[in-house]
């Protein structure tokens, strides 16, 4: 890459007026494949590289660019000039090479993994694993109609490079499945979808996908109704998963020092049963996703959220610590919800945040709760959760559940409440635990099931 | 940029392996923000996007192959790599290619381009803007507001010949706030998207009530009870409430939804699939508004497409893949956010066509029942969801009191049939971003007041 060696050589000879600058490249190498009725139906090929550039003289200011022949200088001299209109009294905190993430930390794991991941991705491979998933799923239940299945293979780089003395990469791949369908049971439609990832493509588990597929299918065969009411509660992973990719803000602590959080004022605080914990990490052996170190280079440190219920820790990135007088946790990030442009300020996301699992399979949560409703799927991650006052209404579907055993399903539902009730609410986490990807492949969130004592129904 | 030729070179390549049309879209956009939070100005960032894709179709095969090495050589041999994973036994068709220059004027007529406006004047603009939501006379927690234009160029050439442009410019601001009440605190994010340049600010009432009422707005919020749980009639207000046709039954006429079997209204065409009082349309060529364009990215001139008239499905909405796998022509609904994605058919601006009935009389006839002023957002599917934003109770005729935390949902192809009054005065709305397998495309979605006859509607008050 001769645009990075250009970088570099500005980066040691800084334009007038710029004190410090850095750059941070991610690059996506992509390579999409679906497969539909026993032949490839679409492919999607991509190598696009972006360059996030901050330069500071007395003030910071901020370019991207996906010019790659742009001359350096220019880039960076456009960024410091784009600073100079701020009225912020302090310039942006940049790592040094003690500060920043060393690569030498790397355990041999994720060495010999990184290794691998220097080897060109085998479309091919891709094109077959796509094939044999579609196959899979379409013999796999005599209901199942329509199959697109899409297998999607993802080399994404990272670099942070600094008038300070960071020069940092690091590449992973990530393998993608995802399976839509379409069923027809007793004259119905019935859509269903799911997605798994995984650092390996050999590691990809088809059958759990399958299941899974199969699963949701059953779960919304003749829907019934449901009265309005507080139930106890089974949400099912991917129910959980829905909630934590908005309900990961409330650990922001951008959000937190803001004051525009729910939990403002409450860190040491109880604000869950002792049941529930939720940890942000680098790395998780569910997925193929693995975090190093953040956009500013800082390595990605395991952090305790809350622990047993307690409100223990915030996600940081260089500023948000600072402004606590912490240290910062890998957590500087850039997108956190839609904003329909290319976002460009560093934030606080999260790395793989993840409630905790318990000890049991989300079948005995199910046995152990008896009578009640699994609410199975949810939707709509951008609407329903409000992160200020920690109120909630997901729209959603389930089941109902009699001695612990299924009894029909209902659609149409929503979920509401408060978050931090909720949180309250959990008397156990199953031990079967899903990751996902989420917003432009820039951070998982994870979850198990989880059994709640009580939850308002709406049908 | 390449030159004509070297395009006709690219597309030429991508069509060696046996594909039967092939298009290069090129994107050079100028994206500018300026932050400013807590009346602390943090700066401007610059973004620059320039890419290309490369869309190769073999029958309903598709191939798209995107960079931003945007040299000959970089894009021969993206072209090279789209006609090598073409899977097809079918011989290469060495067509010659002469492109004609395709020109379509955007409905939307910029005045002053947002590059050609000093810093300083965007910087006016939030400063009056967060003042005017200061002044609103609650108390703010944490107060963000942000500033976008963006001005994208591109450039669609194809196999068949066609050599298109399109200049879209966009103004938006975006304000983010936590209102407290001492006990309580709310957050909401709320946008004043235009698809003008700086024009758009030339009215400083519009930015300043907009700022004020939506501090309001969040104030109120907090003294809103819970709706009650029950199944009533629901009036949706006129103006941005049209989100519920986008999400109800926009989503799933669109041909990708068609041609997977994965909408309730696949092979319905001709049929009655809503009350006889819904006409919904949707038409990207209405001038002034955000989901407008001289062309779709697909270099088809935008139109307005007649999807259900009187309760009678008329058309789906097709881009040109969708079209070949249903056998129809496209519809110039071929959008996508940029480069980075294939396009897809996707909604424009989405609207409830005009009734008959009179507004007072369809909240006066209720003795029970929500009415829903503002609606925030939504997800669709064969069930689709709408948050209410503004919402009130309904009781004896006459609004009681604001509700809070309301979720709507149904199945889409149902409730249409429920559609009982469609008020005279169609409103339109500022618009927004809707998110799907293309990517994120600006739309706006509007109506008239309507009515449904009876909806489940669900809070965890007391009735």
């Amino acid at each position: 890459m001769m645009f990075l060696d250009n970088y570099r050589r500005a980066m040691k000879k800084l334009p007038e007026g710029i004190a410090e600058a850095e750059i941070n490249v991610e690059r996506k190498e992509c390579i999409k494949i679906g497969v539909s009725g026993g032949r490839v139906a679409l492919t999607d090929v991509s190598d696009v590289t972006s360059i996030y550039v901050r330069a500071s003289g007395e003030k910071t200011g901020y370019a991207y660019t996906e010019d790659l022949g742009e001359d350096a200088q220019e880039v960076l001299l456009r960024a410091y000039n784009n600073g100079l209109i701020s009225d912020s009294e302090q310039i942006d905190i940049l790592n040094t090479p003690k500060t920043a993430f060393n690569p030498n930390t790397l355990n041999d794991n994720i060495q010999s993994r990184n290794k691998e991941n220097q080897h060109p991705v085998n479309s091919s491979a891709v094109v077959e694993k796509a094939m044999l998933l579609e196959d899979l799923v379409r013999k796999s239940d005599s209901s199942i109609k329509t199959v697109l299945a899409t297998v999607r293979s993802d080399t994404l780089s990272s670099t942070v490079l600094n008038s300070k003395g960071v020069d940092i990469s690091f590449k992973r791949n990530v393998y993608y499945a995802k399976v839509n369908v379409t069923a027809q049971v007793m004259g119905d439609s019935i859509d269903a979808v799911y997605s798994i990832s995984n650092s390996s493509l050999e590691e990809l588990d088809l059958g759990f996908l399958v299941e899974k597929i199969n699963n949701s299918i059953k779960n919304k065969i003749e829907p019934g109704s449901l009265t309005s009411g507080e139930y106890p509660v089974v949400l099912d992973q991917s129910v959980g998963i829905n909630i934590m990719m908005t309900a990961w803000q409330l650990f922001s602590g951008m959000k937190y020092c803001d004051g525009s959080t729910a939990l403002k004022g409450r860190l040491g605080e109880y604000i869950g049963s002792s049941a529930f914990s939720i940890v942000d990490m680098p790395f998780h052996k569910y997925t193929g996703y693995y975090f190093p170190f953040d956009c500013e280079g800082t390595p990605g440190k395991e952090v305790m959220l809350v622990d047993k219920g307690k409100f223990t820790s915030l996600m940081h990135n260089n500023y948000s610590s600072s402004q606590l007088d912490l240290q910062p946790t890998g957590n500087a990030g850039r997108v956190a919800l839609l904003t329909g442009n290319i976002p460009t300020d560093i934030i606080v996301t999260p790395k793989i945040c993840c409630i905790k699992p318990g000890v049991n399979s989300t079948q005995q949560l199910l046995q152990e709760m008896g009578d009640g409703v699994y609410i199975t799927e949810s939707y709509d991650i951008f609407h329903s959760i409000n992160i200020g006052s920690g109120d909630f209404a997901i729209p959603c579907r389930g089941v109902f559940i009699k001695d612990g055993k299924p009894s029909h399903s209902v659609n149409a539902l929503s979920i509401c409440g408060n978050l931090i009730d909720l949180f309250n609410n959990v008397i156990e986490t199953s031990n079967d635990f899903i990751i996902d990807e989420f917003l432009l492949k820039s951070y998982c969130v994870g979850s198990p099931s989880i059994r709640l004592s009580k939850l308002q129904i709406n049908g | 940029m390449i030159t004509k030729n070297e395009m006709i070179k690219v597309l030429q390549t991508a069509l060696s392996g046996g594909g039967d049309f092939a298009e290069l879209f090129f994107e050079n956009k100028d994206e500018l923000n300026i932050k400013c939070s807590q009346q602390v100005l943090k700066g401007i960032t610059t973004v620059h996007i320039f890419g290309a894709g490369i869309y190769l179709l073999s029958g309903t095969q598709s191939i798209y192959v995107y960079t931003n090495n945007l040299s000959f050589s970089g894009l021969m041999d993206a072209a090279q790599k789209a006609s090598e994973l073409l899977h097809t036994d079918k011989q290469p068709v060495h067509n010659q290619i002469v492109f004609s220059m395709q020109t379509v004027k955007n409905p939307n007529t910029v005045i002053q381009y947002p590059r050609t406006i000093p810093h300083q004047e965007k910087v006016r603009v939030i400063r009056e803007t967060d003042a005017a939501a200061r002044s609103a006379g609650h108390s703010i927690r944490q107060l963000n507001v942000d500033y976008f234009d963006t001005d994208q160029r591109i450039l669609v050439v194809n196999s068949e010949g066609l050599y298109a442009e399109d200049r879209r410019v966009t103004s938006r601001l975006r304000l983010q706030a936590t209102v407290e009440d001492g006990t309580n605190s709310h957050y909401e994010w709320g946008d004043f998207p235009r698809p003008y340049g700086f024009e758009a600010f030339r009215v400083k009432d519009d930015y300043i009530s907009f700022a004020k009422e939506f501090i309001n707005d969040i104030a109120d919020n907090m003294n809103a009870v819970s709706a009650p749980s029950c199944v009533v009639p629901v009036v949706f207000e006129a103006g941005s409430c049209g989100t519920l046709w986008h999400e109800a039954c926009g989503h799933p006429l669109e041909s990708g939804a068609i041609a997977t079997n994965n909408s309730d209204f696949v092979g319905k065409l001709g049929q009655k699939v809503a009350s006889s009082k819904v006409t919904v349309i949707d038409d990207g060529s209405i001038p002034g508004l955000y989901g407008t364009a001289g062309i779709d990215d697909e270099g088809h001139p935008t139109q307005k497409n007649v999807l259900i008239e009187n309760g009678i499905l008329k058309g789906y909405l097709c881009d040109r893949l969708g079209g070949r796998k249903l056998n129809m022509p496209s519809t110039g609904s071929g959008r996508r956010q940029g480069y980075m994605f294939a396009p897809a058919a996707r909604m424009t601006n989405t609207y409830l066509a005009a009734g008959t009935d009179d507004d007072d009389e369809m909240i006066s006839s209720i003795d029970e029942g929500l009415f829903v002023k503002r609606i925030g957002g939504g997800n669709s599917g064969r069930e689709f969801s709408v948050s209410v934003a503004e919402g009130y109770w309904i009781k004896d005729g006459k609004l009681a009191h604001r509700v809070k935390g309301l979720t709507l949902n149904a199945r889409g192809i149902d409730l249409i049939k429920r559609v009982d009054r469609v008020g005279k005065n169609i409103e339109t709305e500022g618009g927004g971003f809707c998110g799907s397998v293309s990517g994120l495309v600006t739309t706006t979605s509007f109506q008239p007041r309507m009515r449904v006859s009876s909806m489940t509607v669900g809070g965890e008050g007391e009735k």
